[in-house]
């Protein structure tokens, strides 16, 4: 007993002399530690956040660099933002006509099995008897879930968030719309006054569908005139991207039929594909197998590029998709449409399309959660999401 | 392979004095000879210190084998990355800190993901032996102390 405590003895001193010193600054002449530096900036930046959140507790430097380091965080984004495991498939369903759950799915599915795991994150709370329809696409890991279509709410590219708001077209009847913005981290909205591009202003927020936020400006497509609307979060005012000249995909049928009602069927989305904007035309009905991709190659000089996405599905069953946009492997994701996914019961077939290939598999998202209640799900958005540290009350600087 | 033996060798030689004959489009993968080659001041040996023969050799296989795949199946690719990274530790840092100084991204990027895969399930104890050089006996003693701090007598 008498050594044994002799010995602890002299481990509290060994103890004490190492904490006197620098944590972590002895480690440089060992060949076998890293470099701090290049631990925290290679090795940190590609955990998951929920690692990072444990690992908060190793030293304040890591205390520090999980909760306000902006650069880590953008680091930490822009890795992540390239890895599979880090992103996962958010599924916005509608149960039982009462309640929303916000889902997420792993994207790789569990490996290469054709089924995928669905587990549950929330319930979206209930305000004001409001249900929030809308689900944006994840930007720098923030979402936004609003009420009204006329919200087109959308964070900021970098560290300050903007919402753009739009309180009037139809409900009030307003001749013009009036625009706030709000900060993240801030406490109140702010009016501005954006000079507007077109004259019809009313239509095209609602029919623009989701918008996309990219190079610091939030991008809606507005089909009517052929254009993508951009509202550019620094000067805080709109501007106008001449979207390419469509060809109405070729179709033989078209000319048979009423032109009008293929006209209403033909659907075309802004998404986000590696990082670019890009537009893509399809049918609503599924009648044609090929979709017109156009990428925004140059963001500047307004330079389109073509590409023709081809769906060979060997099984008729799955018609009626959309594209959601890219995920890190480069390929693209078409989701069923939300009208549609209550046939199919409580299977989510999610299509991966190779750009590369130019081939395309299927993973059916099954074995939903216990919340969400046998038989009739509504699936009503989806989006994917690639995780961060940024959070909403996050300082600007 | 034949037409990348016809253009340009360039020597490499380690810090242990070993000498290595490389293609240049291998050696330019790494952005630090890239730099070197098109400032025209590497002659016809480029010096690489800090990195010895072996680990030298590993680099230079990893990046043969990137130059060769570049049209090939990223598959292929991916079954190699994953097999070359799965090494010790000690073999593993030596390499992170080579691909970090000769800035070689793709290594460095296969590396890096490959030590947070091992880390991102292990606990903050384990971190901190790993990175900041806590010493495990440091952590065995204080549950020890701890230990006999709640089993002690107080009398």
């Amino acid at each position: 007993m008498d050594v044994k405590q002799s010995k602890d003895m002299k481990n509290i001193r060994t103890n004490t002399d190492v904490d006197e010193e620098e944590e972590g600054e002895e480690e440089l002449s060992s060949s076998s530690y890293l470099p701090l530096d290049l631990v925290f900036s290679e090795i940190f930046t590609r955990l998951p956040v929920k690692s990072l959140f444990r690992f908060k507790l190793v030293s304040k430097s890591m205390l520090y660099l999980t909760r306000n380091d902006p650069s880590f965080f953008n680091l930490h984004l822009s890795r992540s933002k390239t890895r599979l495991a880090a992103t996962t498939l958010l599924i916005s369903v509608f149960c039982g006509g009462k309640w929303r759950e916000i889902l997420s799915a792993e994207l790789d599915g569990g490996g290469r099995r054709r089924r995928g795991r669905v587990t549950r994150l929330f319930t979206m709370p209930k305000v004001d008897h409001t249900h929030y329809r809308t689900l944006s696409y994840d930007v720098n890991g923030l979402l936004c879930l609003s009420s009204d279509p006329l919200f087109n709410i959308c964070p900021k590219f970098k560290v300050l968030n903007f919402h753009l708001y739009n309180y009037s077209a139809i409900a009030y009847d307003f001749p013009g719309i009036a625009y706030r913005v709000f900060t993240l981290g801030g406490s109140s909205w702010r009016t501005i006054h954006p000079s507007f591009p077109f004259e019809e202003i009313c239509d095209w927020f609602i029919k623009s569908g989701r918008s996309v936020c990219l190079n610091g400006a939030i991008h809606w497509f507005v089909k009517a005139k052929n254009a993508i609307v951009a509202f550019d979060l620094k000067d805080e005012n709109f501007f106008v991207i001449p979207a390419p000249n469509c060809v109405v995909m070729p179709e033989s049928k078209s000319e048979s039929e009423s032109e009008s009602q293929s006209e209403s069927e033909s659907e075309a989305v802004l998404v986000q594909v590696n990082g670019v904007l890009a537009v893509i035309h399809y049918k609503r009905d599924g009648s044609n197998k090929t979709m017109e991709m156009w990428v925004l190659e140059d963001y500047q000089r307004h330079a389109w590029i073509n590409h023709v996405i081809t769906i060979d599905l060997s099984s008729n069953n799955y018609k009626y998709f959309s594209p959601i946009g890219s995920i890190p492997t480069g390929e693209i994701l078409l989701v069923p449409f939300t009208s549609w996914a209550l046939a199919w019961g409580v299977r989510i077939p999610v299509i991966y399309y190779d750009m590369k290939n130019k081939s395309c598999r299927i993973i059916e998202f099954a074995q939903l959660p216990q919340c969400v209640p046998w038989g009739y799900i509504d699936v009503r958005g989806m989006t994917t999401y690639s995780e961060s540290l940024i959070f909403p009350t996050m300082d600007d600087q | 392979m034949s037409s990348s033996l016809e253009k340009n060798m360039l020597i490499l030689r380690s810090s242990d004095g070993e000498e290595f004959i490389v293609p240049e489009v291998v050696a330019v993968m790494s952005k630090a000879i890239k730099n070197m080659v098109e400032d025209e001041c590497a002659s016809n040996t480029i010096p690489v210190p800090n990195v010895d023969a072996n680990i030298l050799a590993m680099v230079i296989e990893f990046c043969k084998k990137h130059d060769e795949s570049e049209a090939e199946a990223a598959s292929d690719l991916k079954t190699f990355d994953s097999e070359f990274v799965n090494r010790g530790q000690e073999a593993l840092y030596d390499l992170i800190t080579a691909a970090n100084f000769r800035d070689v991204k793709e290594l460095l990027d296969a590396l890096c993901q490959n030590v947070a895969e091992m880390i991102k399930g292990k606990s903050v104890h384990h971190i901190r032996i790993q990175f900041l050089g806590y010493q495990l006996f440091e952590i065995l003693t204080s549950n020890f102390i701890w230990n006999i701090w709640c089993d002690r007598d107080f009398d």
